[in-house]
C-alpha cells in the first residue's frame, strides 16, 4: 500500500452551492497529483499537463456529470447527511474533551455547581410561588379582613356577627367561609399535640376542595353543640395511621372528648398561613362568643362571582361595613373591609425572599458561565491550527461555529445532568435549615420534579449558548487561514475580551458579597437588641390541659401550681414560672379604660397585650421589676382583689409621669384591676418590632388551660424536657407537653431573625462560591497573559528590567481588572439595593461602610491572585523565551 | 486489454475492494488499480470518478475531506457498513462465476 491513513478527515455535508466547487477541487487534486508524478519521472511540465488531461477523459463533461450526480444525492439525502455531520461533531467534541480531562472536569464541576444551585432554588420557586394553589379556580378566591381606621396595621379578623352579615348582604361573592388556627391534644395515653384549624362547615366548598377519602363537612356540623367531626391532613394520616383507609368513621380522642373522623384531605392540599395542619374541625366557639360583635377571631375567604372584579368586591365590602358602622357604633365605628386576592395573602410574604435568592443564584451562574467562556477562549487559541485546516478544507464559518457549539452544549448538558444531583442534595440541605415553624407547607412536596428537570435542561442550553457562542464566533473566522502561516500569537482583541469577562465577574461578585454583608450586619444588629430578659440558659415548653377534663378553674390553678412547684424542686433548676404567652409570641390583647381618665368612645378603647403569669415568672426570665411587687400567694386566694403588673411602655403611655402603681384599670363591665408593679419592656412580636403596652395578671385570677413553662437552668434541654414530661404525666393526666426548646433557639427561629439568617446563609454561600470563581478567573487570565507574553518578558529581562517592574507589570493587569470590576459592581449594588431594602435591619441598602469593606476585601484578594503569575513572570529565562518563536 | 463493458459492473466492486484497507482519495484508488493489475486494467479516470460518486450516492461509500501527504485538499472515500456487505456479496458472486466459467473452459 502506498498511501498511509491521512491525518484528519472532516465530513462537510455538501449543499447545492458547494457541489460544483467540491467537484472542481477533487478533480484539480487528481490532475495536480498526476502532473507532479509525471514531472517527477522527468516529463516536462507542459507535456505532463497534456498527458494528464488526456488520461482523465472529457474534463468538462466530467465536471458537469459529477456535479449533477452530487446535486441529486444532496437532494435525496439532505437530512441524513446533516445528521451524519452532527454525529461527527459530537464524536469530535467528545474526543477533544477526553484529550483534556483537566479542562473538562473543571468546566463540568463549575457547571454542575452553578446549574445545580439554580435548579435547587428554582424548585423552591416552583413549589412556593409558581404552583397553582390546590383549590378550584384559585384566582377567583379572595381573603377578607376588617380594617380599623384605614390603617393596614390595624387589620384584624372578622367577628362572627359581622361575618354572618357579610354573607347575607353581599352581591359579589358566590359564598364565603371562615377559619382560624387552633390545636388539639390527641389521644389519652400518650397524648400528642397536633396543629389544628377550625373552619365553618362550608369552608372546603368555598375553596372547591374535595376529600381524598370520605367527605368534607356538611351544613350544620359547625353548629353549637354539634357532635365533633374532623378531617385529617394527609401527612398526619400517613404519619400516625400509616395511611389506613379504614380511618374514616373511626373515633379519636381530642382534648379529652370523642371525635369522629369523616375523611382525609388530599395530599396536595395545603393552606400556607396555617402551616402543616393535622386536624381540621368545625368552629366550636360557644354561642355567647358567636354573638359578640366586638370579638374578632374569624379569618374569612370568599369566592368571587363571575364577572365581579376585585374593586367591585372592595366597594361592596366597604358599603356593608359602612352600614354595620351605622347600625352598631360601639363595635363597628370606624371599621372598614379589605379584599385581598387569596394567592397574594398566602404567598405574598415569602415572595420577595424567594425571588431574592433566585436572583443571587442566577448571578452565581452568570459568573460560572463567564469563567467557562474564558476557559474556552484560552483553549481556543490552542486549536487555531486545527481550525485553519478545516477552513482550508472548505468548512464554512457556520459549520465551524456549529462544531464548537456542539462541544459547549455537550459540556452544558453533562454539567446540567450532574447539576441535578447537586440540586437534589441542595434542596434537602436548604429545607433542613428552615425551622419547622417558618417552613411554608408547600415545601413538603419540593424536590427534583419534572418541571425542575425541564428547567434544568433549559438553563443548561442557555448556559451552553452563553458561554459557548462568543468563543465559537471568535475562533471560526475565515481569516484564520492566514494564521497557519504565521506564528500563533494571541491577538490583543482576544485579550481584551477575556479581561472584560473577568471584570464582569468581579462586578457581579461585589453585588453578591455586598448583599450577604448587608444581611450579616442586619443579623448582628438584630441580635444585639436588648431583649429586656435573659434568654440564655432558659428552657421553655407548653403545657396543654385538655378542656374537657379541666373545666374547673380551681383545678387548673392547682394543677399548674403543682407542676411549677415540682419543677422548682428539680436539681439544677434555678427558677421557674409560667405565662400564657412567652416573649416573641404575639396575640391576646384586651381593651380597657383607665380609672380617673375620661372614658373612651365605644369602639375606640385603647388596647394592650395581655398575659397571665405565675409568681416568680419575671424573676425566672430575669425581667427587671422596676417598681412595686411581683404576684404572690395573696393574689391567689379566692375573692382577692384583681391586680395587675404593667410594663414600662404601658406606664408611660397611660399614666402621668409614668406613675402606674396604685392606679386602676377598668376591663369589661365589672373588672377593676389595681396596678401593683411595673416591669421592663419585653418584645411581644418580633425582636425588632415596637413593644406595645403590656398588662400582666396573676394566672390564679384568670386561669387558662394552656400555659408556657419557663425554666432557668444550666442543664441541657432534652434532659429537662424528659423530667418535665414525667412531672406533667404524673400531675396532670391527659395533659401534653409541647415543643420543649431553649429560648435562644426560639429567638433564632423567630421570623425576624430567620428572615435575616436564612438569606445570610444562602447568599453568603453563593457569594463565597462566586468569589472563588472570580478569583480563579483573575488568576487564569493573568497567568495566560503571562504565558502569551513570554517573548516580550524575555526581551525586557534581556534589556535589564528589574524584578520589581516585571511584577508590577503583571500585578497592574490584575489590579486594573479588579478596580474596574469593583467600580462597576459598586454601582450595580447601589442600583439593585432597593430590592433588599425592605428586608434589612439597622443598615441601609446603600450603606457605604459595607460596600467599602466588600470592595477592599475583593480588591485585595484579586491582587493576591496575581502574585503567583507575577512571580512566574520574573523567572522567565530570556534565552529560552527569545528562542521559542 | 480488458473489455470496457465488462468493467462497468465490476469497476464498482474493484473500487470497493480498494477501499477495504482504509480511506483513500480518488487518485490513490486509480494508481492502486493500475499498479496491482500490472497495467492490465486501464480505467479512464473520468469513469473511475463517476463510479466513486455513484457508489457514494448508493451509500456504499462515504466521503470526507482531508489533507493529503503533501498538504493538499483532497476528497477521501471510505466504505460504509453497507459497502462492506456489498463487497462481500459481489466477491462471492464473482468467484462463483469465475469458477464456473473456468470449470467449463478447462474441460478438454
Amino acid at each position: 500500500m502506498t498511501d498511509e491513513t491521512p491525518r484528519k478527515l472532516f465530513h462537510h455535508e455538501a449543499t447545492r452551492r458547494t457541489v460544483q466547487r467540491d467537484v472542481d477541487d477533487e478533480m484539480r487534486f487528481h490532475l495536480e497529483q498526476r502532473i507532479d508524478d509525471l514531472v517527477a519521472r522527468g516529463m516536462p511540465r507542459a507535456e505532463a499537463r497534456e498527458t494528464a488531461l488526456r488520461e482523465f477523459g472529457d474534463v468538462r463533461a466530467a465536471r458537469a456529470e459529477l456535479a449533477s450526480m452530487d446535486r441529486r444525492r444532496v437532494r435525496r439525502f439532505a437530512a441524513s447527511e446533516w445528521l451524519a455531520s452532527v454525529g461527527q461533531d459530537v464524536k469530535f467534541a467528545a474526543r477533544s474533551l477526553r484529550k483534556r480531562p483537566g479542562f473538562a472536569t473543571t468546566v463540568l464541576l463549575t457547571l454542575a455547581l452553578g446549574i445545580g444551585a439554580n435548579a435547587a432554588i428554582f424548585s423552591v420557586v416552583d413549589a412556593v410561588l409558581l404552583k397553582p394553589l390546590p383549590f378550584a379556580q384559585p384566582d377567583r378566591l379572595v381573603h377578607l379582613w376588617e380594617v380599623f381606621q384605614s390603617k393596614v396595621d390595624n387589620r384584624s379578623e372578622a367577628s362572627y356577627p359581622d361575618y354572618l352579615d357579610w354573607r347575607a348582604r353581599n352581591h359579589s361573592f358566590v359564598d364565603m367561609g371562615g377559619y382560624h388556627a387552633s390545636g388539639y391534644v390527641v389521644g389519652t395515653e400518650h397524648p400528642l399535640v397536633a396543629r389544628a384549624a377550625k373552619t365553618t362547615a362550608n369552608f372546603f366548598d368555598v375553596l372547591g376542595v374535595h376529600a381524598a377519602i370520605g367527605r368534607t363537612f356538611v351544613a350544620g356540623e359547625d353548629a353549637v353543640g354539634a357532635p365533633l367531626r374532623v378531617l385529617l391532613g394527609y401527612g398526619f394520616w400517613q404519619r400516625n395511621y400509616a395511611g389506613d383507609r379504614s380511618i374514616v368513621g373511626r373515633s379519636l380522642v381530642l382534648d379529652g372528648s370523642a371525635a369522629t373522623v369523616i375523611g382525609v384531605l388530599p395530599k396536595e392540599f395545603q393552606f400556607a398561613r396555617l402551616g402543616d395542619v393535622s386536624i381540621w374541625a368545625p368552629i366550636d366557639r360557644p354561642e355567647a362568643m358567636r354573638q359578640r360583635r366586638g370579638s374578632h377571631w374569624l379569618n374569612v375567604v370568599a369566592r368571587l362571582k363571575d364577572g365581579v372584579t376585585l374593586r367591585g368586591a372592595s366597594a361592596d365590602m366597604s358599603s356593608i361595613m359602612g352600614q354595620l358602622a351605622r347600625e352598631y357604633p360601639p363595635t363597628n365605628n370606624g371599621r372598614d373591609g379589605q379584599v385581598i386576592p387569596l394567592r397574594e395573602q398566602l404567598i405574598g410574604s415569602v415572595r420577595p425572599l424567594v425571588l431574592l435568592l433566585y436572583g443571587a443564584v442566577a448571578v452565581m451562574l452568570l459568573v460560572a458561565c463567564a469563567n467557562v467562556a474564558n476557559l474556552l477562549l484560552m483553549r481556543g487559541a490552542d486549536r487555531r491550527r486545527e481550525v485553519a485546516v478545516r477552513i482550508a478544507l472548505g468548512a464554512g464559518r457556520g459549520r465551524l461555529v456549529r462544531q464548537m457549539m456542539t462541544e459547549s452544549l455537550m459540556l452544558a448538558v453533562v454539567g446540567g445532568a450532574a447539576g441535578l444531583v447537586v440540586a437534589r442534595y441542595g434542596i434537602h440541605a436548604l429545607v433542613g435549615i428552615i425551622p419547622a415553624g417558618q417552613r411554608p407547607p408547600a415545601l413538603v412536596s419540593v424536590g427534583v420534579s419534572p418541571t425542575v428537570v425541564l428547567y434544568s435542561c433549559l438553563v443548561s442550553a442557555v448556559a451552553g449558548i452563553l458561554f459557548g457562542l462568543v468563543p465559537a464566533l471568535r475562533e471560526a473566522r475565515p481569516q484564520m487561514a492566514e494564521v497557519l502561516k504565521q506564528g500563533s500569537r494571541g491577538s490583543s482583541r482576544a485579550g481584551a475580551l477575556r479581561d472584560v469577562l473577568v471584570i464582569g465577574e468581579v462586578a457581579l461578585t461585589i453585588v453578591l458579597m455586598s448583599g450577604a454583608a448587608l444581611f450579616g450586619r442586619s443579623l448582628v444588629k438584630l441580635m444585639s437588641i436588648q431583649l429586656g430578659f435573659q434568654s440564655e440558659h432558659l428552657m421553655t415548653a407548653g403545657v396543654f390541659l385538655p378542656d374537657a377534663s379541666y373545666k374547673e378553674p380551681a383545678l387548673r390553678i392547682a394543677t399548674f401550681d403543682r407542676i411549677v412547684d415540682r419543677i422548682r424542686a428539680l436539681p439544677g433548676v434555678e427558677a421557674a414560672g409560667t405565662v400564657t404567652k412567652l416573649p416573641l409570641d404575639w396575640g391576646n390583647s384586651v381593651g380597657f379604660d383607665i380609672m380617673g381618665q375620661p372614658p373612651s368612645e365605644p369602639g375606640k378603647y385603647p388596647t394592650a397585650s395581655y398575659r397571665t403569669a405565675s409568681p416568680g415568672y419575671f424573676s425566672a426570665l430575669e425581667i427587671q421589676l422596676s417598681r412595686g411587687r411581683d404576684f404572690g400567694a395573696g393574689d391567689a386566694i379566692a375573692g382577692a382583689p384583681h391586680v395587675g403588673i404593667v410594663n414600662r411602655a404601658f406606664a408611660e403611655a397611660y399614666f402621668k409621669d409614668g406613675r402606674a402603681i396604685g392606679q386602676s384599670i377598668l376591663m369589661g363591665v365589672h373588672d377593676t384591676i389595681r396596678v401593683v408593679g411595673e416591669v421592663g419592656d419585653v418584645p411581644i412580636g418580633n425582636v425588632d418590632e415596637h413593644i406595645p403596652p403590656t398588662l400582666y395578671m396573676p394566672f390564679a385570677q384568670d386561669p387558662d388551660t394552656y400555659m408556657n413553662v419557663a425554666i432557668r437552668s444550666r442543664r441541657d434541654v432534652s434532659g429537662l424536657a424528659r423530667e418535665l414530661t414525667t412531672i406533667v404525666e404524673q400531675t396532670a393526666p391527659g395533659a401534653a407537653v409541647l415543643h420543649p426548646v431553649a429560648m435562644d433557639q426560639l429567638i433564632t427561629d423567630s421570623a425576624s431573625v430567620f428572615m435575616r439568617r436564612f438569606p445570610l446563609l444562602l447568599i453568603g454561600a453563593f457569594a463565597a462560591a462566586t468569589l472563588v470563581l472570580a478569583l480563579v478567573g483573575v488568576y487564569g487570565v493573568v497567568s495566560y497573559s503571562v504565558a502569551q507574553r513570554t517573548r516580550e518578558l524575555g526581551i525586557r529581562v534581556a534589556l535589564g528590567a528589574q524584578t520589581r517592574s516585571l511584577v508590577l507589570l503583571v500585578v497592574r493587569h490584575g489590579a486594573w481588572m479588579a478596580t474596574a470590576g469593583v467600580g462597576i459592581g459598586v454601582v450595580a449594588a447601589l442600583a439593585l439595593g432597593r430590592f433588599v431594602a425592605g428586608m434589612l435591619y439597622g443598615v441601609g441598602a446603600r450603606d457605604p461602610a459595607t460596600l467599602a469593606f466588600v470592595s477592599v476585601v475583593l480588591g485585595a484578594a484579586a491582587v493576591a491572585a496575581t502574585i503567583v503569575p507575577a512571580r512566574r513572570a520574573t523567572k522567565v529565562d530570556p534565552a529560552v523565551a527569545l528562542q521559542s518563536e | 486489454m480488458a473489455d470496457l463493458d465488462l468493467l462497468q459492473g465490476t469497476l464498482d466492486t474493484l473500487v470497493l475492494k480498494t477501499l477495504s484497507w482504509g480511506p483513500r482519495h480518488g487518485y490513490a484508488v486509480a494508481q492502486w488499480i493500475k499498479e496491482t493489475s500490472d497495467g492490465t486494467i486501464k480505467v479512464e479516470d473520468r469513469a473511475l470518478y463517476v463510479a466513486l460518486h455513484r457508489l457514494e450516492e448508493r451509500r456504499l461509500v462515504e466521503s470526507k475531506w482531508g489533507l493529503s501527504e503533501n498538504n493538499r485538499k483532497a476528497k477521501y472515500y471510505q466504505l460504509t457498513a453497507a459497502g462492506r456487505g456489498q463487497l462481500r456479496q459481489k466477491s462471492a458472486d464473482w468467484t462463483a462465476y469465475a469458477n464456473a466459467v473456468f470449470k467449463i473452459l478447462k474441460m478438454a
